[in-house]
């Protein structure tokens, strides 16, 4: 019994060690459009980040060949919070964008970047 | 903002360690009968520490409002606050670690001291998800909270029954030191293999690897003086176990060595505290 119960401790130990590799703060993974990509105007952006991140406190803009894009909303759909989605005011029209985002993760930190993409007709 | 943080932190997180681990260890050490003069002294202590844990508690919320909004008015923004409150990870445990300290010191002024040791413990597990901590989701995650709280309640036990082991060492009247050292220094191998091996899984699955390189950089510098300070303590916890017989012969250097180890202790606090603040890990371009 004792036994087992080490065994199974072990593995759960194993596998909290076997955990995809863990950065702490936020770092951007992938995003749709993805960076310096040529897309169709998309209904949203969706930034996943490599752990979750506070949407009340994450900032993100949007502008367009230098003049700022309206943005209607930011929220983390899933439960583990790591996918940000920025829905737009308006639809995109073809141009270039420059995503500029500034997150709070869930254990508080901050980090920044940012990446651009491309709208076409 | 980030300085006055990392000091936050410490204070907090020193104070909630050494309550716990008074109130853990003052059965254990000393028996239930009473000692008036000692319980006097440890309950003064303990709530001054708990006024401290609430003050420091309520400033650590407001400063992680002010930065995680970017500014310094925000702390002061009652609708920002509650942002953080309702909305955040950080805010959600927070609001009950803070509910659990005003409990704390109520129980400390009140006659409830039945209440306290619980309070105490439940008030260091809501430590545990607070910073990295909360960086996996999931079973993993959770594992690491948990994780997390078996290191702070045997570092918590450990600091704290050393602070009880000065206040003993310099009560006027003697007590019967060899028999309590014993006791003190068994359960001290449990809480030292305990705190050794909840690290080192820590720092495993934080960095990824089995010790953070490059070795004398940002994070990996500091968890190295952390380890140093904890390895000093441990040889002087050693020594004093080899010296156990005729302790009462040697009051003074015994005193000296516990108080030493006791710093030591808390210094190496002092380094998690901005160990907590850092990067674990520069991600490669």
């Amino acid at each position: 019994m004792l036994i087992k119960k080490t065994l199974t401790t072990v593995a759960l130990l194993a596998s909290l060690l076997g955990a995809s590799a863990a950065f702490a703060h936020a770092h951007l993974k992938s995003s749709t459009p993805a960076a310096d990509s040529s897309v169709a105007a998309p209904a949203d952006l969706r930034l996943t980040f490599t752990e979750g991140v506070e949407a009340t406190f994450t900032k993100v803009s949007l502008s367009k060949d230098g003049t700022e894009v309206a943005i209607k909303g930011l929220e983390t759909p899933g439960t583990d919070k790591k996918t940000l989605v920025v829905t737009p005011a308006a639809p995109l029209a073809a141009g270039t964008y420059k995503v500029e985002w500034h997150a709070v993760s869930v254990d508080t930190h901050k980090s920044e970047g940012t990446y651009s993409f491309k709208v076409s007709q | 903002m980030a300085t006055l943080l990392v000091l936050c932190r410490f204070v907090h997180f020193i104070v909630v360690l050494l309550m716990f681990g008074a109130c853990a260890f003052r059965p254990w050490l000393l028996g239930a009968a009473a000692q008036p003069a000692l319980d006097r002294q440890l309950l003064r202590i303990s709530r001054g520490l708990a006024g401290l844990g609430l003050i420091s508690g309520m400033a650590w919320l407001l400063l992680i409002t002010a930065s995680m909004a970017g500014r310094w008015d925000a702390a002061l923004q009652p609708t920002t606050v509650q942002l953080v409150l309702g909305k955040t990870f950080f805010g959600q445990v927070w609001g009950w670690h803070l509910l659990l300290n005003l409990l704390l010191v109520i129980a400390l002024f009140k006659p409830w001291p039945a209440l306290r040791l619980p309070l105490a413990a439940l008030l260091l597990a809501t430590l545990a998800p607070v910073g990295h901590g909360a960086m996996l989701d999931g079973l993993s995650g959770q594992l690491l909270i948990l994780n997390q709280v078996v290191h702070l309640v045997c570092v918590g036990a450990w600091l704290g029954g050393l602070m009880l082991l000065v206040l003993v060492l310099r009560q006027p009247q003697r007590l019967a030191l060899a028999p309590m050292l014993r006791r003190f220094s068994g359960v001290g191998y449990g809480l030292v293999a305990g705190l050794l091996v909840t690290g080192l899984i820590n720092v495993w699955v934080l960095t990824g690897q089995l010790w953070p390189t490059p070795l004398f950089n940002g994070f990996a510098l500091i968890l190295l003086i952390k380890v140093l300070l904890v390895l000093g303590m441990l040889a002087l916890a050693l020594l004093n176990r080899l010296r156990i017989e005729r302790c009462e012969q040697r009051l003074g250097t015994l005193k000296a060595s516990v108080m030493l180890e006791w710093l030591l202790g808390v210094s190496a606090v002092a380094a998690v505290s901005l160990l907590g603040t850092l990067p674990p890990m520069v991600m490669a371009g």
